[in-house]
């Protein structure tokens, strides 16, 4: 599926992404989030009609005229959307890549943020920052957002999500939602998710493809890990051949979902075969049940 | 002897190791499946399936073997014989050799006379093959040992079995002479050469030598003289073929060098005088280079092509890697 494609059906997004919005980015999940709420932004002098309860007493005093403190209301929030665009989630065994179901998933998380009135901002990783969008509103911020989600060609092949992290937790000063979208196939980073999740609200999105569970039944093949590009030659009609494969994945799959729940990641996995949009609102309806 | 008639194919080989590493090691090859099988820079998924990498590895082997085959096909292997066939007749060479007591002279080392002038005429005998080299010695009595013949094993095995006195006490050179003359009377070669080599005077035989080199120089024979050994006392030491006895003593040497030196200028011939092992070697290769013919010779060449059965090998060698790969494991790409 090429970037053409891929953005028509983006497009057609924001039907979605305004019943995403009421799952999602408002009502019950805003609730979970402890902001401030009030935000000081600056003292003035007094004007008649200001509350007599935001004056500041102090820096009156050494004014010698009224002054009252304003606050800026925080309404909107930033979210953050962590997207591996490393080689691995190039592969898919259907219609649909990887990388396209991760740019789906994002430009549907986008569009709700930006519908909402919210920041949001992106970071593509693959084994270093591919690009970093830094958190903004408006529809044109978006439209670029989903133009670069769309075509981004990556230059790593690898995949290094303590890198990624690493640049968040640098760039984002104040709490905010972050998306990881991540086929997971990258080296352990659990430590480091944690200590994101202590700060933000963190949500994994495992993007799986049915041919990472599972050979096909095929004759010889040789197949090559487009991260590493190691080769090996795998004979899908060999019964042991297909359990071995299967068993490695499934333990890979319960190790991480162990991991996120015990470190108290949100965690969500899509399937190249799925309707993104549908997998999102079923997750986020049942995170409102929570 | 294996040989290739186009060894220029033979360069293709060198095009093997870029194909094999193009084909079955380089990572950026086509016809691989991207499937993400590990995670980046840590576990990855190892497949166990050692057996089937095994037989893989015998049929890859099996099919760059077949290529092989096909490239020495293409170089044309073929096996070639050669065999040397002359086309002239050479020169018809009749040693003449003296085997009288005096022969057995200790004056040549590392033995005596004899056995010197043995030593020689078979180094000229290999030298020469395609001449007819026969054998005449003399001593009270002459005989022909070997007819001119091309047969060079066989001359020098007869020569081998040579042996002092065996024909009696004497030095019969006339005869010696006559009876080589008379065997070479037949002869359709254009040069007919004696080579005598003798130590003593002429003392036996019914004819003199005088008129046996004239009958010699009458049938265009040439004939070269050599005188052999030192003059003077030397010691002598032989066994007596009738009775078996080792006899040892001491001897005057001496020879009849006029007689010699005009057999040979009658004949058209040349005399030399050698005094040891070194001269008699030097005088051969003298008479050697003397009497040389010019060779023509053909060079027969039969050659069998062996790319037939390279190609059916080739042929069978890269259908048992289809059949493994395509039909056994029935491969995707």
């Amino acid at each position: 599926m090429d970037s053409l494609q891929l953005l028509s059906r983006i497009r057609n997004i924001p039907l979605v992404s305004a019943r995403l919005v009421e799952g999602f980015l408002s009502g019950n999940y805003r609730s979970v989030f402890k902001g401030p709420g009030l935000e000081f932004d600056e003292v003035r002098e007094y004007s008649t009609g200001d509350d007599v309860r935001s004056i500041d007493w102090n820096v009156t005093s050494r004014m010698g005229s009224p002054y009252v403190k304003t606050f800026r209301e925080e309404r909107e929030m930033a979210l953050l959307l962590m997207i591996d665009v490393s080689a691995s989630l190039q592969t898919g065994s259907g219609t649909y890549r990887k990388a396209d179901t991760a740019a789906i998933i994002s430009a549907l998380l986008a569009h709700s943020a930006v519908h909402n009135n919210d920041r949001v901002g992106a970071v593509f990783f693959s084994d270093r920052i591919e690009k970093w969008v830094p958190p903004m509103k408006g529809r044109n911020h978006l439209m670029r957002l989903v133009q670069d989600m769309a075509s981004i060609e990556p230059k790593g092949r690898g995949s290094d999500l303590s890198c990624a992290i690493a640049c968040v937790e640098q760039s984002m000063k104040r709490r905010g939602i972050c998306i990881l979208v991540s086929d997971f196939r990258i080296p352990p980073a659990y430590r480091q998710m944690s200590m994101l999740a202590r700060k933000h609200d963190l949500i994994a999105v495992k993007i799986t493809d049915p041919a990472d569970r599972k050979v096909p039944e095929t004759g010889l093949m040789e197949v090559q890990d487009p991260e590493s590009g190691m080769i090996i030659k795998s004979f899908g009609f060999s019964p042991g051949y297909r359990k071995d494969y299967e068993d490695f994945w499934l333990a890979d799959h319960i190790f991480w979902q162990r991991e996120c729940r015990r470190r108290g990641i949100d965690s969500m996995v899509i399937d190249t075969e799925d309707d993104p949009a549908r997998a999102l609102l079923s997750f986020f309806r049942r995170r409102k049940g929570k | 002897m294996l040989i290739f008639e186009n060894p220029g194919y033979l360069l293709l080989l060198t095009l093997l190791i870029p194909s094999i590493y193009f084909s079955h090691f380089f990572r950026g090859r086509g016809g691989l499946v991207p499937v993400s099988i590990g995670l980046w820079k840590s576990s990855t998924f190892k497949p166990k399936n050692y057996f089937l990498r095994f037989i893989l590895f015998l049929s890859s082997a099996s099919f760059w073997a077949g290529i092989i085959c096909i490239i020495f096909a293409i170089a044309g292997p073929s096996f070639v014989e050669k065999e040397k066939i002359y086309l002239s007749r050479g020169i018809d060479i009749v040693f003449v050799l003296d085997e009288s007591p005096s022969m057995a002279a200790l004056d040549f080392p590392p033995t005596n006379r004899f056995d010197a002038s043995k030593e020689v005429i078979r180094k000229f005998v290999k030298a020469r093959e395609h001449d007819p080299v026969g054998l005449v010695t003399f001593a009270a009595e002459a005989a022909l040992r070997i007819p001119p013949t091309l047969d060079t094993e066989g001359f020098l095995d007869e020569l081998e079995t040579l042996k002092l006195m065996e024909l009696g006490n004497g030095t019969a050179v006339g005869l010696g002479i006559a009876i080589a003359a008379l065997h070479m009377q037949d002869s359709t070669a254009e040069e007919k050469v004696i080579i005598l080599i003798t130590d003593g005077e002429n003392n036996a035989g019914e004819i003199v030598p005088e008129s046996a080199a004239d009958i010699a120089a009458g049938m265009g024979i040439r004939i070269y003289t050599i005188g052999i050994g030192t003059r003077g006392e030397v010691p002598i030491e032989y066994e007596d073929p009738e009775t078996g006895k080792i006899i040892t003593g001491r001897y005057d040497s001496d020879f009849d060098e006029e007689l010699l030196m005009e057999i040979a200028e009658t004949t058209n011939g040349k005399y030399y005088f050698a005094p040891s092992t070194n001269a008699l070697e030097g005088i051969m290769d003298v008479i050697d280079s003397l009497e040389s013919s010019e060779k023509r010779v053909k060079i027969k060449t039969t050659s069998r092509s062996g790319y037939r059965q390279l190609t059916i090998l080739a042929m069978i060698l890269i259908f048992a890697d289809f059949f493994i790969k395509k039909v056994i494991f029935r491969e995707v790409f």
